[in-house]
């Protein structure tokens, strides 16, 4: 098939993406019931944040490779030559590519239309109202609905039924678990997660992204009871309360409910009941996200300093890939 | 001996073609699909070794030949035996079976129809009765026992 520049560097970038994702995504899942493994025996913030990055892993790494390799490597040593042929593999593998990023896209649309219950739920609607610094939107309705909502300005979701079941303490609990949620941007991250999986329309990366989300619970109801016992049998009381008033609305994937499933329900309130009074943990985080900082920025001064080296390597490869 | 005699046309003939619909089982039935599925294909006597109870060869013999006419087994011949294996692994003949039951109440008059949504509605809706009240057993022995401790 013959294929114009800029047609050729399209199908090169999709393929190029498919390759490394497929090969880093197969290796993650390989990796994962190691990770889930260890994870388990982690701080669970600092599990959870790592299960994040080994599914984030393959696809940034693969639109790394893109965007940083392959890309300067056509423009600056492939001749514009009008016309050239492109192989069937690659062409298969770029399509591949294509349908993979298309299934991503209508998976993120579908999630952000159903993005805002209260939206839907307008004509009941009571006003927001500010509570402990906090802007809540209240829907006047008895379904249990209790959630975080929202990206650029996450505002919490809370129904009139839920507000009226829960003592003044345990609503104070449940929106200190969702404002766990909100200051560790879980409702970005799962638009994220929403990145190209390994195949089109498959679920490589569902243990990890299941096990993900229990540790995202896990952290927020950790940072809401704060190391206190109390707290944490007033938060489990205060899931017990809610899951007793039904099953919530459904809402966007994109947040998940205060309480979700049962076998969820069961190990969270265990959990909490095991809880021990415990000295705060040292602040591992920023030491975490420092040492995450300065190794890009390593990455990025040693690729810069063998990108001349690598982009001649890199558009031999592409050459091949083409043919 | 198996089947002496039985026609030859009964090794090729599949019942199922002509009868698609699942019919309900028997107790004896049910026991020797479960016995077919654990164990794989098999003759009557492999059946009856499974089944683990005494029950006349010709018992285990005449309900396999009528799953084998409802269409859930299928056989060929080896030598002088019938060799029977499940048409259906567990899970499809559940599925389908879950199938039939919904398929036929939906059928049904409006009632029925609406009693059974309401019933998926109200089993979908309710956390596991049973579990929340061991857990809310749980939370009030942990809260007696902080209690406890917290008293001087």
């Amino acid at each position: 098939m013959s294929a114009p520049y800029v047609l050729r560097i399209a199908i090169l970038c999709l393929a190029s993406f498919f390759l490394v994702n497929a090969a880093l995504g197969l290796l993650a899942r390989i990796l994962s019931p190691a990770a889930i493994r260890r994870a388990a025996r982690m701080n669970v913030r600092a599990a959870e944040q790592m299960l994040f990055a080994l599914r984030l892993l393959p696809p940034a790494a693969a639109a790394f490779a893109v965007l940083a390799l392959c890309l300067p490597s056509y423009l600056w040593l492939e001749p514009t030559r009008r016309v050239e042929s492109i192989g069937l593999g690659c062409s298969v593998i770029a399509l591949l590519g294509l349908a993979n990023w298309i299934w991503s896209a209508v998976r993120a649309i579908r999630a952000l239309r159903w993005l805002d219950p209260a939206a839907a739920l307008e004509p009941m609607n009571m006003p927001e109202i500010s509570l402990g610094g906090r802007t809540l939107r209240v829907i006047d309705t008895q379904s249990p609905v209790l959630a975080l909502a929202g990206f650029v300005r996450p505002r919490i979701i809370l129904s009139s039924g839920v507000a009226r079941s829960l003592s003044v303490e345990q609503l104070e609990l449940a929106l200190r678990h969702e404002d766990a949620h909100r200051r560790s941007g879980d409702n970005w991250k799962r638009l994220l997660l929403l990145a190209p999986d390994v195949i089109p329309f498959s679920r490589t990366f569902r243990k990890i992204e299941a096990a993900w989300a229990v540790f995202a619970e896990w952290a927020a109801d950790d940072e809401a009871a704060d190391n206190d016992p109390g707290r944490s049998v007033a938060l489990a009381e205060t899931l017990l309360r809610v899951a007793r008033l039904g099953t919530p609305a459904r809402l966007s994937p994109l947040f998940a409910p205060f309480v979700s499933g049962d076998e969820n329900l069961a190990a969270r309130v265990e959990r909490l009941l095991r809880a021990q009074p415990a000295a705060p943990l040292p602040p591992a985080q920023p030491r975490a996200r420092n040492f995450c900082l300065g190794a890009c920025a390593a990455l990025a001064v040693a690729a810069l300093a063998l990108l001349p080296a690598a982009l001649p390597l890199v558009h031999e490869a592409l050459e091949r890939l083409i043919r | 001996m198996d089947f002496i005699g039985a026609r030859t046309d009964e090794r090729i003939t599949d019942p199922a073609k002509s009868s698609r619909k699942l019919t309900a089982l028997g107790t004896l039935e049910c026991q020797v699909m479960d016995a077919v599925w654990t164990g794989g294909e098999g003759t009557v006597r492999d059946v009856s070794r499974i089944l683990g109870r005494p029950l006349a060869y010709t018992t285990v013999m005449t309900t396999l030949e009528r799953l084998f006419k409802k269409g859930l087994l299928q056989r060929r011949i080896s030598g002088r035996a019938f060799l029977y294996s499940a048409r259906f692994s567990r899970e499809e003949w559940e599925r389908q079976r879950a199938g039939e039951f919904i398929a036929s109440f939906l059928a049904g008059p409006e009632p029925a129809r609406d009693l059974l949504v309401s019933c998926f509605l109200e089993a979908a809706g309710r956390h596991d009765e049973k579990l929340l009240e061991d857990l809310e057993n749980k939370v009030r022995l942990k809260r007696r026992d902080l209690l406890r401790k917290s008293k001087p």
